[in-house]
């Protein structure tokens, strides 16, 4: 069965150093892939890549059978593939139900000439917020939704960028490091959330230094150093594989829970 | 409602202020006036989207040249020259914008700058076309106005009403609020799916509309066009209004553009004057009070400099 | 043949004076990331101010240079202290405070000294006969004198302990923070030498111009295009930009005139913003 994002021989230069070298990966329908590597694996870069927020220096993406290789952001997110950041970069001048009702801009988008004309449709934008704040409920975040995001406490704005990317309602999810920061409750809120969205057939690739959480999540786990892939796999095998020991051994120990 | 009451009153003590008095040299004030808070309102649309313009009074001289060649080498009627000159300014945005707008803030500023010179220096060279350093002179005034400074003292207010409602309107829209996001978050914006290059040019389009069809005003008002009317400092001037005032609200260029206006005008200040008592302002607002004037008030005292000086992406 | 030998003189002796206003803004601009546009302001002063010691108050032309020069160098250190140094790193508002700064400075020029062009009378009268061809002394000795700043800046930047420590701050400045360098000090040295640099750009062909308090506008946009064309933040590319940019001029300059060579770089600017940003030797910003 075609994969759901595949990349062939992905490659990125920065200068002379290669940052991805030459990825192959498969994200099959309805899975969560993850991808490990230590600091400077090249993940960060592998996600820019493939959300089209940098070009590829060699190398294929493929999305739903269609090439979206070198095709800039705004297009890709309009094909259904979102993404999260590392950090929550979030409207910071807007509310929170502000920010989720601009992530489902694809949806709303209007035609040249309503945009030149600055017609504003009511009933739209009604419809768009009510969504939104399903969303926003949906992730336990029902009370803030008139809160300015930058007073947000971290935990909660990165469920709001989790909301924002969601609000696309995409069908291929890159979510990167979505644990970083949260403390152990927040955790689990976090990976329920993910678990519920997979019933309902959404597809993830998840970045991660938590590895306790993500192999829990994981179908399958890719992992990459130095922008190349040395092992792939199911979580059991990888956590066993010594050439993936070796890798994070040979850089800063990340204990299990982050 | 007191605010709405304010305006009205504000709107109608502009209207009626000819049955005072009609003397010519405050009329005067008040038209430049309405010009340099529109010129500022419109560099305030792409302050809205994160971006700085050191070109916009070339923007205006586009649409001055534009309209003031028309009439007096092609005898165009000079009420088409409001909207060619608006057309004409767009079409240098719409090239200049996309060319120059997919990079990184710092870069758009210098080109702003570097267009604004070129602009300058072929209106002063190209003597056979431009008329050179002492530019077109004997342009036509509106045909069918009345006599008199009064008719273009309220076709100056019209213009300027036009201006506020268009801009006001834009802010407020769909198309605001993706201006503002960009201006927040320009990666993010492009990863919900928005073209922050398209949004962009869309911005520096509007406010070069704005800047040419009151540049033709301009040439048609004054009826002689030089392009030391369009330098760099002109430029910088619109950038103090719109600063000073309060970049961070509408109201700010409003506030800023009328006041040093008419201020400058009290105090009977010419030329180089009028240039240090400005650099004192913009230097005070940038390292005292970069909310600008408008934050003098209480309650928006929070108010910050907009934007961020993160470069996009 | 004479011709071509006044073009590649006055090639060098614009190039020369560019590069060195160029350098003084891409120091500033390497560790600040800020554009100062009063830079060509200081280039003016400093000719007004040895102008004014020169002329007015009657020193010799050496004393005066010098007394300009120092001048100018503590203006730098004023204005870091009391303007830039609140708004490190913030383009923006920077750029805009720079203007405000050209706009205070020139405005109150102009009120004093007004749009009568003043002259400072040639040092080194006379020139010299080479390959058919004259040279004037004052242009050699232009040339002499910036060729060796230039160079110096160069040994400076690289060999001594100040001027790699101007570059650890230029590449990483918190790993240079955490070598022990004082972020402070290495400011202030910057905005010194690069005013320095200016000054002494202004002194040493103030002699052959005539002065008005505009002056310094053209070297500043040479100096933004030169920068951005050999890479922000490279000194090489400086040089680089810099020699092309003056032949250039000389050679327009020559054969139409100095307001066309200024529409080139100025349209050279646009380009190579539009084209590649990064310019010849492009560098981490």
């Amino acid at each position: 069965m075609a994969a759901l994002l595949q990349t062939d021989g992905l490659s990125r230069n920065f200068g002379g150093l290669a940052a991805v070298a030459d990825l192959g990966l498969a994200v099959q329908r309805g899975e969560l892939l993850g991808l490990i590597g230590p600091n400077g694996a090249g993940k960060t870069t592998v996600f820019n890549l493939i959300s089209g927020v940098i070009p590829p220096s060699r190398g294929r993406v493929v999305f739903k059978g269609a090439e979206i290789t070198g095709r800039p952001a705004f297009a890709i997110v309009r094909l259904g593939l979102a993404r999260t950041f590392q950090i929550p970069t979030l409207f910071s001048s807007s509310s929170t139900l502000d920010n989720v009702v601009l992530g489902a801009y694809p949806h709303r988008r209007r035609r040249p000439i309503d945009v030149l004309l600055a017609r504003r449709a009511p009933v739209d934008d009604a419809v768009a917020r009510q969504r939104a704040l399903e969303l926003l409920r949906f992730l336990h975040l029902g009370g803030v939704q008139d809160e300015q995001v930058r007073n947000l406490p971290h935990g909660d704005q990165k469920k709001v960028e989790l909301a924002v990317a969601l609000a696309s309602r995409p069908e291929l999810l890159l979510l990167d490091e979505p644990f970083a920061g949260l403390s152990a409750d927040e955790i689990e809120d976090m990976a329920e959330h993910i678990q519920r969205l997979r019933r309902e057939g959404m597809t993830f690739v998840l970045v991660e230094h938590n590895m306790r959480a993500l192999m829990r999540l994981a179908d399958r786990v890719c992992v990459l150093n130095f922008g190349q892939k040395i092992a792939e796999g199911k979580p059991r095998e990888i956590a066993e594989n010594p050439e993936v020991i070796r890798a994070y051994l040979g850089t800063k120990r990340h204990a299990a829970g982050g | 409602m007191s605010r709405r009451l304010g305006i009205l009153l504000a709107a109608a003590a502009l209207l009626g202020l000819p049955a005072v008095t009609t003397d010519p040299y405050w009329l005067h004030v008040l038209i430049m006036s309405a010009l340099n808070v529109s010129l500022a309102l419109s560099l305030r649309v792409l302050w809205n989207v994160g971006v700085l313009s050191c070109g916009h009074a070339a923007l205006m001289g586009v649409g001055a040249y534009a309209s003031a060649l028309l009439a007096t080498r092609a005898g165009t009627n000079p009420w088409f020259g409001i909207p060619v000159g608006a057309a004409a300014a767009m079409a240098v945005a719409v090239g200049l914008g996309y060319l120059s707008l997919r990079l990184r803030g710092i870069y758009f500023v210098l080109v702003t700058f570097a267009f604004n010179e070129v602009f300058f220096l072929v209106m002063n060279r190209w003597r056979d076309v431009t008329g050179g350093p002492s530019g077109i002179i004997g342009i036509p005034r509106l045909p069918g106005l009345p006599p008199g400074r009064v008719p273009y003292y309220y076709l100056g207010l019209a213009l300027l009403g036009l201006t506020i409602f268009v801009l006001r309107r834009l802010e407020r829209s769909h198309v605001g609020r993706i201006w503002f996001a960009i201006r927040d978050a320009d990666l993010r914006a492009q990863c919900v799916g928005i073209n922050t290059v398209f949004y962009r040019v869309l911005a520096f389009v509007t406010s070069a509309v704005f800047a040419g069809a009151w540049g033709a005003f301009y040439a048609h008002y004054q009826r002689v066009v030089a392009p030391t009317d369009f330098t760099i400092w002109q430029s910088v001037y619109v950038q103090l209004y719109m600063i000073v005032g309060g970049a961070a609200v509408f109201v700010g260029p409003i506030l800023g553009g009328a006041a040093l206006t008419i201020v400058t005008e009290l105090i009977r200040a010419t030329g180089p004057l009028v240039s240090v008592i400005y650099g004192l302002l913009l230097m005070s607002v940038m390292l005292f009070l970069p909310g600008g004037l408008v934050s003098l008030r209480a309650g928006l005292a929070s108010v910050r400099w907009r934007p961020s000086s993160k470069p996009t992406a | 043949m004479a011709l071509y030998l006044q073009i590649a003189v006055n090639g060098v002796v614009i190039s020369c004076l560019y590069v060195l206003v160029a350098l003084g803004l891409n120091l500033i601009l390497g560790i600040m990331h800020i554009v100062n546009f009063a830079q060509g302001t200081m280039y003016m002063l400093a000719a007004l101010t040895l102008f004014v010691l020169n002329v007015v108050v009657g020193l010799n032309y050496f004393v005066a240079g010098l007394l300009s020069v120092m001048v100018i160098a503590v203006l730098g250190l004023v204005m870091e202290r009391l303007f830039f140094r609140r708004l490190r790193g913030q383009f923006l508002p920077s750029l805009v405070m720079s203007l405000g700064l050209v706009l205070v400075i020139e405005g109150i020029a102009w009120m004093n000294f007004g749009i009568v062009a003043q002259a400072i009378p040639p040092v080194f009268p006379g020139v010299v006969r080479f390959l058919g061809a004259s040279v004037s002394r004052e242009r050699l000795v232009i040339i002499a004198a910036g060729l060796i700043l230039i160079a110096g800046l160069f040994l400076f930047i690289r060999s001594t302990r100040a001027g790699k420590a101007i570059r650890a701050v230029e590449q990483d400045p918190e790993g240079a923070v955490l070598q022990g360098i004082d972020l402070d000090d290495v400011t202030r040295l910057v905005f010194m030498v690069s005013f320095t640099l200016t000054a002494l750009a202004a002194v040493l062909v103030a002699p052959t111009l005539a002065l008005d308090p505009s002056i310094g506008e053209t070297p500043l946009l040479k100096g933004l295009v030169i920068i951005v064309l050999g890479g922000m933040g490279s000194v090489t590319g400086t040089l680089l930009g810099g020699f092309i940019i003056g032949f250039t001029e000389s050679i327009v300059g020559t054969f139409y005139d100095p307001v066309v060579a200024s529409l080139v770089s100025a349209l050279f600017l646009m380009a190579v913003l539009i084209f590649k940003p990064s310019g010849l030797l492009p560098y981490r910003m």
